[in-house]
């Protein structure tokens, strides 16, 4: 059945399902409607007509180890957990030697990622960064390297008083193979000038990332959401996106990021509800009609969400993951990592195909 | 899609019911469609916006368990060093804590326990109780072993615990009812037949039930479409559930171990659940067992209960799952998902009072104002003032009374008279829950009979006799059917017989009442009048002729008058109080008619007495005592026989009476028995102008 009924509850959103019938672009006002919408099927069966048209059964994950190097930051941003300044007992920085014990002791596992994210730490040297990326690529030849947000490569390119572009080149001979998406938070100026004032602003995170793209660099974009932005600012969040991707055409997936509120300065604030996370995949699968894939990280979500949200417009639900530390210092209660059964299991019971991926979406067999 | 399951999809949407082939077809259907059918069914039975939850404890008053469940990760067998039987002090510590946190009720629930005798479960309903707390207690398997162990059969079990305080027994340990996976699940439990047959005997007894499902172990779909079709059988026979309420297995800690299944499993069989159970009026969700994600996304899947707050949870907790709501966490979760969170008892009445708001909503994005509501729905409710759940009367006089839907006649009768009406398939608009300057009255049920609308309210409840006789608030009751617009009021009543002409079984139509009461409130008016009423006569006369007439043909005997002699209880009369009543002109004695007809009488409502006759009053008959038994034992069998049978009857006679109630011609001074204050200026023209 793909007919509006009885799907859709709302006939707010009708005009919106004439649109996606008729593939039509959705504009801001469009975007507020499913937002605002209460009719939580009517927006998930509109986000899921599009990922059937773009995915049909299939449904990603990849196995993949994460590298939180270091939690050392210049940022302190408010709604993070994860960030300690320099000399804070719980401040941490893995050598080198540490990070490749820690890629050594799972050589035997089938990874195809490894998924390096930190702090903004305000000494370690640019060759150290190069040293991790040529070191790891030297333990395993054949793994991609998704490292670094765009946030991250500015931070390197200022130590190491290099262009943007000069510091991508430096890092892809190194090994770097991608970019991951966080640090886009919400592009509001209202709310990087209450939350994270210090962080590299909307108009630099995107230059970076087009830059990554005219390199041959894809990346990933996320949003976080659910702390003070209105829902004005997440449809316009996913404009900007959506107008980047027009130009460069590099980003391959968006990934919305529920925010959690433990342990940082926003701890005042409710965790985000299993309607809002739905709704946020749902409707960023119909903003974002120029991105192919859609991810929602079940570490942030839960494993029962991740599944629900292939019916709502996600077609990847991430990876085994199986050190995770940024969202668990948040107080996440899900598991720090999931194994693959378990993870085919979720997708399959979901209806779905599960098919392992490496970075770029080429299908492992 | 296949031919039945499209079969399905449109028997649905006519609101049709399935047939069991149909029913299986389900499965097969994308779990967005299935939602937004089983929205749709939500919505039919429940037009509101609201959802509701109940704030209770859950109490296990032991863990020691002869049964043995391979999936149970709580109990201990006899012997075990980890075994329990919880203390009265620590009960009284728990309850006392409940009672503080604004709970209503405990689900009380335990192991099979091989010694404890019938007395202890008793004496702890009656304790429960005793701190003003619901008892929804025992689960079917307890209910069948206590029965085993004292050899007193299930009826008699139940009958005993309903009279130590019982509220309403949970759906437990249903699990699958089919005896193929029981028997592989939990060999030592009550058999599927077992755990309807308690159910169906606490039905008939008037005692509401909740029914449970717990899925994603050893069974296939088809199975849980037999466990389905198997309650929806039972309900059509009953009418006695209140809720179904699936869960899913959880594996840790257990013996049968494996893989819990997941959201999606679990929305489709919540949504497969309220398609096929197209008779049982609530879905609830388990958050304990799917997290406050799943369960909340669970409302849109045809739930319309969240379920409890559960200031404790000891067995699910045990396999290590541990997910904890406050209750202004399930508050908030409701109103973001856009509906309105109601507080309800274990009986699914709303619990004034005691709703706070909802923590602000984190800027405008986690929240969903609910602009839109999905078509047929009618359009949310802020709770007023964040204070009330449910309608209140408006105290002012902006809308016209009476209203333009009037409804002109209203029946005041029995527990659960209304049930009498839905199993005659009476067309039933629903039931309208008022709250009063006097209190929050009791649900007032609607039908539609040839043209007719008629009102049903029961003075003591729904399901139980939760409010016995000196406790009725006759004043919300009564206020709440005037603002609906009734003004001719059939009153019900059971009195025994003082006058032994009048013998169990036989009807009568009371003329006058000794009113031998010792607890009112006997006025709307208290501390200032507004001044006398004649009662003479108390009845009203035109209602009383057109009672007797439609009376003429009726199988049972009818008197025409008799003096109702009213007494205070909750206790029955000594035998020199009824030798005093029958001195002074008594025929009949109850505790029902007294404050409520003088009540009616102060808002000018007709109202008239139709007794049925129970059983002969103290020493008017000679009767030995029976212990355990009430009016059964001031009756011979022969004689509750007859009495039953006017029980039986009773819906069928009230369709009869009250047509004629409704069009009797109006020769009485009932509407204008307030005139003398209305001329004299005390009282204003609106009724509705007269209470502050």
């Amino acid at each position: 059945m793909t007919g509006p009924e009885p799907y859709i509850s709302d006939a707010a959103l009708l005009p919106v399902y004439d649109k996606v019938m008729a593939q039509e672009r959705l504009d801001f006002e469009d975007g507020l409607t499913l937002y605002r919408s209460p009719d939580l099927l009517g927006v998930g069966f509109l986000a899921n007509l599009v990922r059937r048209r773009l995915h049909g059964d299939r449904a990603y994950y990849i196995y993949n180890q994460h590298l939180n190097y270091s939690n050392v930051c210049v940022n302190g941003c408010r709604f993070c957990a994860f960030g300690k300044p320099k000399g804070d007992p719980q401040a941490y920085e893995m050598s080198l030697e540490e990070i490749f014990a820690k890629i050594e002791a799972r050589l035997h596992e089938p990874i195809t990622e490894i998924h390096i994210v930190g702090g903004l730490h305000p000494d370690l040297p640019f060759s150290y960064y190069l040293e991790m990326l040529r070191g790891i690529k030297r333990l395993r030849p054949t793994v991609h390297l998704q490292a670094f947000t765009c946030v991250e490569i500015a931070h390197l390119a200022e130590l190491a008083g290099l262009s943007v572009a000069d510091t991508l080149e430096a890092l892809k001979e190194a090994g770097l193979g991608s970019l991951p998406g966080g640090g886009a938070e919400v592009f509001s100026s209202r709310i990087r000038r209450e939350l994270c004032p210090r962080k590299l602003s909307p108009e630099g995170w995107l230059q970076v990332a087009q830059t990554a793209h005219r390199l041959g660099l894809r990346t990933n974009a996320t949003m976080l959401y659910g702390h003070l932005e209105t829902l004005e600012e997440r449809v316009e969040h996913l404009l900007r996106l959506r107008a980047a991707q027009d130009e460069t055409g590099g980003f391959l997936t968006f990934i919305p990021l529920a925010f959690h509120p433990a342990n940082t300065g926003l701890s005042h604030l409710s965790h985000t509800t299993g309607f809002d996370d739905l709704k946020t995949i749902a409707v960023a699968r119909l903003m974002l009609d120029n991105f192919p894939h859609i991810k929602s990280f079940w570490i942030m979500i839960g494993p029962k969400l991740a599944q629900l949200s292939l019916t709502f417009g996600a077609d990847d639900i991430d990876g085994t993951v199986i050190e995770e530390r940024i969202t668990h210092m948040a107080g996440a209660q899900t598991p720090t990592g999931l194994p693959r059964q378990a993870l085919e299991r979720l997708i399959r019971e979901a209806g779905c195909e599960p098919v392992e991926r490496d970075t770029l979406y080429n299908v492992i067999s | 899609m296949d031919r039945l399951a499209a079969t399905a999809v449109e028997k649905i949407l006519a609101g049709e019911r399935l047939s069991p082939m149909e029913a299986l077809a389900l499965w097969d259907l994308d779990l967005l469609l299935l939602g937004s059918l089983a929205r749709r069914v939500r919505f039919r039975l429940h037009p509101e916006r609201v959802v509701t939850f109940v704030s209770d404890r859950n109490i296990n008053y032991t863990n020691i368990c002869l049964s043995g469940c391979r999936f149970c990760a709580f109990y201990r067998p006899p012997g075990h060093p980890g075994g329990y039987v919880l203390s009265r002090e620590e009960l009284a510590r728990k309850l006392a804590e409940t009672r503080e946190l604004g709970g209503t009720g405990i689900l009380l629930q335990g192991g099979l326990h091989p010694d404890l005798p019938l007395s202890f479960y008793e004496d702890l309903v009656a304790f429960i109780r005793g701190y003003g707390l619901q008892v929804h207690g025992f689960s079917p398997p307890e209910i069948v072993f206590f029965a085993h162990q004292s050899g007193l059969g299930l009826k008699e079990v139940l009958r005993r615990l309903m009279a130590a305080g019982l509220t309403s027994i949970p759906g437990g340990g249903a699990e699958i009812l089919c005896d193929g996976v029981r028997r592989l699940l939990s060999p030592g439990k009550a058999t599927a037949a077992q755990w309807l047959q308690v159910m169906e005997t606490a039905h008939r007894l008037g005692l509401r039930t909740t029914a449970t499902m717990m899925f994603g172990h050893l069974e296939t779909r088809a199975e849980r479409t037999e466990h389905l079709l198997k309650l929806r059988e039972l309900q059509d026979r009953t009418g006695g559930f209140t809720a179904f309420i699936p869960w899913t297995f959880q594996p840790g800690g257990t013996a049968l171990g494996g893989e819990a299944v997941g959201a999606h499993e679990y929305l489709r069989t919540l949504a497969v659940s309220r398609l096929v159970l197209d008779n049982i009026p609530h879905l609830q969700v388990s958050w304990v067992t799917q997290g406050d994600k799943v369960a909340q996304v669970a409302l849109e899947f045809g739930a319309d209960d969240f379920g409890s707050t559960m200031i404790e949870e000891n067995v699910v907790a045990a396999t290590g799952v541990t997910f904890r709501l406050s209750r202004e966490e399930i508050v908030r979760l409701i109103s973001q998902a856009g509906y309105t969170p109601r507080q309800r008892d274990h009986l699914y009445r709303p619990v004034e009072g005691n709703i706070r708001e909802a923590r602000p909503a984190q800027a405008s994005a986690g929240a969903f104002p609910p602009e839109t509501p999905p078509e047929g729905a009618a359009a949310p409710q802020p709770p007023a003032g964040g204070e009330r759940g449910n309608s209140a009367c408006p105290p002012g006089t902006s809308a016209p009374w009476p209203p333009p839907d009037a409804i002109p006649v209203a029946l005041i009768a029995r527990v659960g008279a209304h049930r009498d009406f839905l199993d005659r398939g009476v067309e039933y608009e629903g039931s309208r829950l008022l709250t009063t300057p006097f209190g929050q009255a009791n649900p007032v049920h609607v039908f539609r009979q040839g043209g007719l609308r008629f009102a049903v309210l029961s003075r003591h409840g729904e399901a139980g006799y939760e409010v016995s006789a000196p406790f009725v608030n006759d004043r919300a009751n009564l206020y709440a059917l005037k603002t609906l617009g009734v003004r001719r009021i059939l009153a019900w009543c059971a009195p025994g017989a003082i006058n032994p002409a009048m013998a169990p079984g036989h009807l009568v139509v009371p003329h006058d009442i000794l009113d031998e009461t010792t607890h009112g409130p006997y006025t709307f008016f208290p501390g200032r009048g507004p001044g006398f009423i004649r009662h003479q006569p108390v009845f009203c006369p035109s209602l009383r002729r057109a009672l007797l007439a439609a009376l003429e043909g009726c199988p049972f005997p009818v008197h025409d008058g008799g003096v109702y002699a009213a007494t205070t209880g909750p206790r029955l009369e000594t035998v020199a109080e009824i030798r005093k009543l029958k001195l002074l002109g008594g025929d009949l004695v109850g505790q029902t008619l007294v404050p409520e007809v003088f009540l009616a009488r102060e808002l000018e409502l007709c109202y008239v007495a139709l007794c049925y006759v129970v059983n002969f009053a103290e020493g008017v008959a000679p009767r030995p005592y029976q212990p355990g038994v009430l009016f059964e034992g001031l009756a011979t069998e022969e004689e509750t026989a007859r009495v039953q049978a006017v029980e039986a009857a009773f819906g069928e006679l009230a369709l009869k009476l009250l047509p004629a109630l409704a069009t009797a011609t109006e020769e009485c001074f009932c509407s204008r028995l307030m005139e003398r204050y209305r001329r004299r200026g005390d009282l204003g023209e609106d009724w509705r102008t007269w209470f502050p």
